[in-house]
């Protein structure tokens, strides 16, 4: 059981140091995380994780992650929540206004949310991004306007 | 005089309660013992939502964007998750108090003081909870601090009471069982 919990913990460590540490923000990171889940089972996959640690300690510490990035930008204020969208925008490279444009009517932030996750703190996420999105439009406007 | 008024009040939230659950459960439902013991498990959403949701702290920097846009959709946006979590709180020890109601008719060591604490606080989360709806559907056009600070204030005591309703479960039932989701 304590062998378990030390691989797990060393997973974990594993995948922060190689991958996660070099992730600009909580939310890239959380965009990372979510896009290692399998859509269809929602089980995650990292073939390097998984080589080794073995397929279900990878699995869990995936998903530990994954939460607890998720934890971390629930509790974030507003301005520091804009900043993190702000900052993931900038990653892309894309053009930030198709970037805001497609996240708003695509919502695609909604597969961000990990799986034991309660119904209303994913409720508060999207609305926090919402929120975001609509306050970085409006300052893009007001940058494209001067 | 303000004592009998409070008594009257409290009897008549009671009465309305327990109509309630009468209209919601079949006699068929409240006359089996409960077996499944993941039913056990109280989910009430975590409480520190509800204080973000009335965050003085976010209204300010929307604010201070500028937009008026942006402002309204914080507020709505705000008031809608506040009412989405006394909508699922209520449900919750709602279903609680209807399980406990429904485990106790087999239990054979009943303690009616502990039951009129439980009643107590039953018709205390109902009156808490609708006095709290009331002040959440009019957050927006009013939000000085002080409104807030009840609101948030409310929100803990209803938080408390449901946790309380949540513990009424006497422990010989509830034990083996996951500890409730909301904090």
């Amino acid at each position: 059981m304590k062998g378990n919990s030390a691989r797990l913990e060393a997973a974990v460590q594993d995948l922060y140091d190689r991958t996660l540490a070099g992730l600009n923000g909580d939310l890239t990171r959380l965009v990372y995380l979510s896009s290692t889940r399998d859509y269809n089972t929602g089980e995650y996959q990292h073939a390097g994780l998984a080589d080794r640690f073995g397929p279900d300690t990878a699995q869990h510490a995936l998903a530990l992650c994954h939460e607890a990035a998720f934890r971390d930008l629930l509790v974030l204020n507003l301005a520091h929540f804009i900043g993190q969208v702000a900052a993931y925008i900038e990653s892309t490279g894309a053009d930030r206004e198709r970037v805001l444009d497609a996240w708003r009517h695509l919502q695609a932030y909604r597969v961000l949310v990990p799986r034991t996750c309660d119904q209303l703190s994913a409720d508060f996420f999207a609305s926090n991004v919402r929120i975001a999105l609509e306050a970085l439009r409006t300052a893009q406007r007001a940058v494209l306007a001067h | 005089m303000n004592s009998v008024i409070f008594v009257t009040i409290g009897i008549v939230l009671l009465t309305l309660l327990w109509a309630r659950g009468r209209r919601h459960g079949s006699a068929f439902v409240r006359s089996r013992p409960v077996t499944d013991a993941s039913q056990y498990l109280a989910q009430l959403p975590p409480s520190s939502l509800l204080g973000r949701c009335f965050s003085e702290e976010d209204v300010r920097f929307v604010a201070s964007l500028g937009s008026q846009a942006v402002l309204r959709l914080l507020l709505q946006e705000r008031r809608r998750l506040a009412l989405e979590w006394l909508r699922l709180t209520r449900h919750e020890a709602r279903r609680l108090f209807g399980l406990h109601v429904r485990t106790v008719r087999f239990v054979a060591d009943l303690r009616p003081a502990t039951e009129f604490k439980l009643l107590v606080q039953a018709g205390g989360f109902l009156f808490t909870s609708e006095v709290l709806e009331v002040l959440v559907r009019w957050y927006g056009p009013f939000r000085a601090h002080a409104y807030v600070q009840s609101i948030q204030g409310l929100g803990s005591v209803l938080a408390g009471l449901g946790g309380g309703i949540a513990q009424s479960i006497p422990p010989a039932a509830a034990s083996g069982i996951a500890p409730a989701h909301g904090e």
